[in-house]
């Protein structure tokens, strides 16, 4: 689903993100990407979903470098993917409904198609009664999992979530796990930044750990250290 | 485009308009009050036309022939004429008469002209032309009897009407020409308008984007707004022209001295130019703006 093949990413003035990374993750997969803040995790999701063009090697998604696509077809990829962002990115203005439906409409969906999916991703994530509110009348949980349910709402592919439990605490981390597990077991492919390293011992995956912009072998001896399987 | 996306691009503009109406008001105002500029030009420029058409057609052609010409050309070319369609008589005017013509308008000009030894006055035609001949048409007349051989001058009572008319055309222009420009400045509207539109909703349109959303779901209720506002704008500044002719009727027969005056709206043609004008203006403004915010995406 997803190859990095000799990934570097410089920024202006310099300051490199990511040197040399090579990583496959299969369709279906379920992995977790960890490291210390400004390690380059973002980078690499900004690179999946090609809000970022590698300075060097290639990134293959879905069997597509993703340097070569149109800005339509960079679209049409997106419109396969699910992302949770570490700030939510709810819109403000939107109530929870409207958030998820947005996406959902943006995406060329039927009135009452973006209802049924609306609803029932929000009863997944547990909002069903929430559907009114507005981002701001939410706990921080409740927006991560109303960030969940918009990016699940489409159905993806894949799901991509940046650092989704960074500002919950343990009982919610493992509660959104839980919904991401639900989501892979349909045979969506997930990969998850994080640096919490609970949720790496209490769900033993497959771990692609950064350290100043490389992939090392840290994660691997993380994954061996165990923990609580799902 | 599929009716749906068009459909949801259409509600979203119309949304962002309302959401955004003090926005909203001040760019209609600014184009209505452009545009109606060029619409009261032109609705001036036909209305003068029209009144001179009314009240300034030449009724009379004075036409004359050389020194050389015999009298029986004039009175052959007179006898042609009077077959003519749009010619209500001619009247041959031999030097003598001409001269008791003079002198009969101008008495005290009878001394100067007793001391002449040759009379002055040449002799001619007077053509007149039945009142239901256009001015257009007159303007041929006019032309084809300068035509006729012997004649080396046609005079007729329409300098004033041809000047007026040459007046209105140029007012015409003027007002098309204004409308072209003010296009441009609806244009530089709309641009702002769209830019204040995207950094309101700049986060809305970056979740769109890295959600997938099609470049013409995001980018088209701008679109949609730039049409609105620029038709919206040429629309008002037609309402506001048809309020003045409307002021203007109603003056006109308040008063009877103004009777006459040829008032008619603002044609058909003219609306259709300046709504033509502002839609083009008012999605270039918004194009260019979009485009702009696309390429940083």
């Amino acid at each position: 689903m997803i190859t990095f093949q000799g990934v570097t990413k410089m920024y202006e003035q310099g300051v490199v993100a990511l040197r040399n990374v090579s990583f496959h993750l299969e369709k279906g997969g379920f992995a977790f990407l960890t490291g210390p803040s400004g390690a380059g995790k973002t980078t690499v999701l900004k690179l999946i979903y090609r809000e970022e063009r590698p300075s060097e090697g290639s990134v293959e998604v879905a069997g597509r470098d993703t340097c070569r696509l149109a800005v339509s077809q960079v679209q049409r990829l997106r419109r396969r993917m699910g992302i949770v962002f570490q700030d939510g990115r709810l819109i403000d203005s939107r109530d929870v409904f409207e958030n998820v439906t947005f996406v959902l409409r943006a995406q060329g969906l039927a009135l009452r198609a973006r209802k049924e999916r609306a609803l029932n991703v929000l009863r997944q994530v547990g909002l069903s009664h929430r559907m009114r509110s507005l981002p701001r009348q939410l706990s921080g949980g409740e927006q991560q999992r109303v960030a969940i349910a918009r990016a699940v709402a489409a159905d993806p592919d894949l799901l991509l979530a940046d650092e989704p439990t960074g500002n919950l605490d343990r009982e919610m981390s493992v509660e959104i796990m839980e919904i991401f597990r639900r989501i892979h077991g349909r045979g969506t492919t997930i990969l998850i930044a994080t640096h919490d390293p609970f949720l790496l011992r209490k769900y033993r995956r497959r771990v692609l750990h950064l350290e100043d912009g490389c992939l090392t072998d840290k994660g691997v001896e993380k994954m061996a250290a165990g923990g609580d399987a799902p | 485009m599929s009716l749906r996306l068009l459909r949801m691009m259409v509600s979203d503009g119309l949304l962002a308009l309302l959401r955004g109406r003090g926005l909203t008001a001040a760019a209609l105002l600014i184009i209505t009050l452009t545009f109606s500029v060029s619409a009261l030009a032109l609705l001036a420029a036909g209305n003068l036309a029209a009144t001179v058409e009314l009240n300034g057609r030449p009724g009379v052609f004075r036409v004359y022939f050389g020194e050389e010409a015999p009298d029986s050309e004039a009175v052959e070319l007179a006898r042609r004429l009077r077959h003519r369609d749009g010619i209500a008589s001619v009247t041959v005017v031999r030097a003598g008469q001409a001269r008791d013509d003079f002198l009969a308008a101008f008495p005290e000009m009878s001394a100067g002209v007793d001391l002449l030894v040759d009379n002055p006055f040449p002799p001619h035609l007077e053509v007149t032309v039945a009142d239901a001949v256009a001015s257009a048409r007159r303007r041929e007349l006019r032309a084809a009897l300068g035509d006729e051989e012997g004649v080396v001058a046609v005079l007729g009572d329409d300098l004033w009407t041809r000047r007026l008319l040459e007046l209105a055309r140029l007012i015409r222009r003027a007002g098309l020409a204004a409308g072209l420009a003010f296009a441009l400045a609806a244009t530089l509207v709309v641009a702002g308008v769209t830019r204040l539109s995207l950094a309101t909703r700049r986060d809305e349109i970056a979740v769109m984007w890295v959600v997938g959303a099609p470049r013409a779901f995001i980018s088209g209720p701008f679109v949609v707004e730039g049409v609105v506002l620029g038709a919206g704008g040429a629309l008002l500044a037609w309402a506001a022209s048809w309020g003045v002719f409307r002021g203007a009727s109603m003056l006109a027969e308040e008063h009877p001295l103004l009777g006459f005056l040829a008032l008619a709206p603002l044609p058909a043609s003219s609306v259709l130019f300046l709504v033509s004008c502002s839609v083009v203006a008012g999605t270039a403004g918004a194009l260019l703006t979009v485009h702009q915010a696309a390429r940083a995406h």
